[in-house]
C-alpha cells in the first residue's frame, strides 16, 4: 500500500554553512504550518520540496511517489512534480497579463485551449480576478496580486500546495480578505498542503498543526496547544502561546462565548479573531481599578515555570494563557487554584477578521 | 545647473548643426546616388547587420555563461570578452591580423584548408566590426540576467515548464528590453566602426570600405561627397534611434 499524503526528510547543507534537517509530513486534506523567524530555513524547505534545491539527505515522498531521494539516487525534475507554489511576493510574470499568468502552467503542460480557457475563468471569477483578466502584474494591487499568485498555483489542480508567506505585507483587511479566499479553498482541497509563515495568528487561523522551524531544526511540532502546553524553546513558547479567541464583533465589543471583550476598533463588525500576547495579561489579587476595561475574575488553571517567567493557565471563562516574572507569582503568592483578577489593556488586543467556518 | 545642462546639449547640438550648413542641398540627390556613396552604404548596412545576428547568435549564449556559470577563471573569460570595448580598435584590428590574417596563427591553416582569406574580404569586415561590437550585447544581456531574480525562472519550471520553455516563455521576454537595447548599441557600434576595419580588412572601394571609411577618404580630396555621407550616417542611426525609442526606449 503506497502512503498518501507527504513524507519528508530534507536535509541540506547550504554552501554558506546553514544547514537544514527537517521532516515534514503532512496528510492529505490537512494544512501544516510551517513557522519559523527569520534565517529558520523555511524558504530552503519550499525550495527542496519544490525541487529547485536538491536535498543532500532523506527524501521527499507525495502519494508513494519518490521525488527526491538522496540514496536511492532519485530526482523528479521541478517540472514534472505537480506542486502548486503560491510564491512569497508572488513572483507573478511581468510579461504577461493576469490571464496568462493564471494559465502558465495549463499551458505548460499541453492541456487544449478551450479546458485551458474555462479552468482559467472558473478561477478568475472565483477569485474575484475577472475585471482584471488583461492586466499586468504591474497594473494592480497587492492583494490582488496575491489572488493571482493563489489562482495560477491552484488552478493545476496540483498534489501538494505550497502557501509561502501569502499573506506577507499586506495591509490588515486584505490580508483578511485574502486569507479567507484561501480558507474556502482550503476546506474543498483533498491534497496536503504547506504554510509557510512566522505569523502565529496566521498559522493557528489556517493550519491544523504547527510545525515549528529554528536554525534549521524542527523544534516542535503538533497542534498549537499541545506546544503551548510544553515549548521547549524561547520562540516556540512565543508563538505557541499566543492568545487566540474567536468571537462576533459590535460597537467596540467581542463577544466570545458568554465572555465579552473591549477592543478600540468600534468599527469592527462581524466575525473575528482576537490575539493578544501572554506578556500582555495583567495578573491581580484584588480588582483592579482604574484604566483596563477588560478585568475579570478566574482562577489558575496551570502554571509553568518557562526560563526566566511563568505562564500561567487561566481557568472558565476565557481560558486564556498570561506570562509574569517569578517575582510576580511570588509576590502575589499565586498557585494552581488561586483566585485571580485578568486584566488586558484594549490596545494590546489584535483583531482580524475572519469567516465564519474558521 | 540649467546653464551647464545648456552647454552641454549645445556641445551635442552645434556638430550636427554645422553638418546641416555646410551640406551642399541642391547636389545630395547626385552625391548620395554615387557608385562610392551606395557601396559605402551597403557594404556598411549588410556589415553591420551581420555583426549584429553573430553577436546574438554567440554573445548571449557568452552572457548567459558568465551570468549563471561558475568556473575557476571566469574573471578572467570576462575581462578577454569586454576587452574590445576599452582597447583601442586599431589595436584590435591589428590583433586580428596577427590571428587571421593570411599568415595568423589561425588565419593561415585556413587558407591552406580552405583558401578563405580573410583580410581585404567582406567577410573580413564582419569579423572587425563584430570583434569590437559584441561586447556591448554581452555586457546588457550579462547584468540583465544578474538582476533577474531566478525565482521567477523558479516559479516557471514549478508550473511545469522545462528548460526550453523556460528560456522561451520567461527569462527572454523577461530580459527582452535589456536585449534588443544591447543589440541597438552593438549594431550602432559596427555600423560606425572605423579603426578595427581599416586596420584588418583594409580600405578597398566597393569591397571593404565602409561608411566612416569613406567619410575618412572623402574629406581629404571631396568635401561635399563627405558631408553628404556623413548626413546619410546621421539620417540611418536617428531613423534606428527613433524607430526603437517608442516601442522599449522609453525610460519608465
Amino acid at each position: 500500500m503506497t502512503r498518501s499524503g507527504l513524507q519528508a526528510r530534507i536535509a541540506i547543507q547550504r554552501s554558506d554553512g546553514f544547514a537544514l534537517d527537517a521532516e515534514v509530513a503532512i496528510e492529505n486534506g490537512s494544512t501544516v504550518a510551517l513557522i519559523g523567524p527569520n534565517g529558520a530555513g523555511k524558504s530552503t524547505v519550499v525550495a527542496a520540496l519544490s525541487g529547485l534545491m536538491r536535498i543532500d539527505s532523506g527524501a521527499i515522498e507525495l502519494n508513494g511517489v519518490v521525488f527526491d531521494d538522496s540514496d536511492g539516487g532519485v530526482f523528479v525534475e521541478p517540472k514534472d512534480r505537480r506542486i502548486g507554489v503560491m510564491f512569497q511576493d508572488g513572483i507573478l510574470f511581468p510579461h504577461l497579463s493576469v490571464r496568462d499568468n493564471v494559465a502558465f502552467g495549463l499551458r505548460s503542460r499541453g492541456v487544449g485551449r478551450d479546458e485551458i480557457k474555462m479552468a482559467v475563468d472558473n478561477w478568475l471569477d472565483r477569485l474575484e480576478l475577472r475585471s482584471l483578466a488583461d492586466r499586468k502584474p504591474g497594473e494592480i494591487s497587492g492583494g490582488e496580486a496575491r489572488r493571482v499568485s493563489l489562482a495560477r498555483a491552484i488552478v493545476t489542480e496540483p498534489d501538494l500546495l505550497v502557501l509561502d508567506e501569502p499573506l506577507e505585507s499586506l495591509d490588515i483587511s486584505t490580508r483578511s480578505h485574502v486569507r479567507r479566499l484561501i480558507a474556502s479553498y482550503l476546506a474543498e482541497y483533498d491534497g496536503p498542503t504547506l504554510l509557510i509563515t512566522h505569523d502565529p495568528a496566521e498559522a493557528m487561523l489556517l493550519g491544523d498543526d504547527l510545525l515549528v522551524l529554528e536554525n534549521g531544526a524542527i523544534t516542535h511540532s503538533g497542534p498549537p496547544h499541545i506546544i503551548r502546553m510544553n515549548p521547549k524553546t524561547p520562540y516556540a513558547a512565543d508563538i505557541a502561546g499566543l492568545n487566540l479567541a474567536v468571537g462576533d464583533a459590535f460597537d467596540g465589543v467581542v463577544t466570545i462565548g458568554s465572555h465579552r471583550l473591549m477592543i478600540p476598533d468600534n468599527a469592527q463588525t462581524g466575525r473575528v479573531a482576537v490575539t493578544f500576547h501572554p506578556r500582555a495579561v495583567a495578573l491581580h489579587v484584588l480588582q483592579p481599578e482604574g484604566s483596563p476595561r477588560n478585568t475579570w475574575a478566574t482562577e489558575i488553571a496551570s502554571m509553568e515555570a518557562l526560563g526566566s517567567a511563568v505562564r500561567i493557565e487561566t481557568g472558565a471563562p476565557m481560558p486564556i494563557t498570561a506570562e509574569v516574572t517569578p517575582d510576580a507569582v511570588a509576590s502575589l503568592g499565586l498557585g494552581v487554584g488561586s483566585l485571580v483578577w485578568v486584566s488586558i489593556k484594549a490596545t494590546e488586543l489584535g483583531v482580524q477578521p475572519v469567516s465564519n467556518d474558521e | 545647473m540649467l546653464a551647464l545642462a545648456a552647454v552641454g546639449i549645445g556641445f551635442f547640438a552645434l556638430p550636427l548643426v554645422g553638418l546641416m550648413v555646410r551640406t551642399p542641398w541642391s547636389d545630395l540627390p547626385s552625391l548620395l546616388g554615387s557608385a562610392v556613396v551606395l557601396d559605402a552604404l551597403r557594404i556598411s548596412l549588410v556589415a553591420s547587420v551581420a555583426a549584429t545576428v553573430i553577436s546574438f547568435i554567440i554573445g548571449v549564449p557568452i552572457a548567459f555563461v558568465l551570468a549563471r556559470a561558475e568556473f575557476w577563471g571566469k574573471s578572467i573569460v570576462r575581462a578577454l570578452v569586454l576587452l574590445p570595448l576599452v582597447l583601442p580598435p586599431v589595436v584590435g584590428g591589428a590583433a586580428l591580423l596577427f590571428a587571421l590574417g593570411r599568415r595568423g596563427v589561425l588565419g593561415e591553416p585556413l587558407h591552406d584548408a580552405t583558401g578563405i582569406v580573410l583580410p581585404f574580404s567582406m567577410a573580413g569586415v564582419v569579423v572587425a566590426v563584430t570583434f569590437v561590437a559584441m561586447p556591448f550585447v554581452v555586457i546588457t544581456v550579462e547584468a540583465a540576467l544578474r538582476n533577474l531574480d531566478s525565482r521567477f525562472e523558479g516559479a516557471a519550471a514549478s508550473l511545469g515548464a522545462g528548460r526550453w520553455a523556460v528560456l522561451r516563455r520567461v527569462t527572454i521576454p523577461m530580459i527582452l528590453p535589456s536585449l534588443l537595447s544591447g543589440l541597438a548599441l552593438t549594431w550602432a557600434r559596427a555600423f560606425g566602426e572605423f579603426g578595427a576595419t581599416v586596420t584588418f580588412a583594409g580600405n578597398v572601394l566597393g569591397r571593404t570600405q565602409t561608411m566612416p571609411l569613406a567619410v575618412f577618404v572623402a574629406l581629404e580630396s571631396d568635401r561635399a561627397t563627405a558631408t553628404a555621407l556623413s548626413l546619410a550616417m546621421v539620417a540611418v542611426s536617428l531613423a534606428v534611434l527613433i524607430l526603437l525609442r517608442d516601442r522599449w526606449w522609453r525610460p519608465t
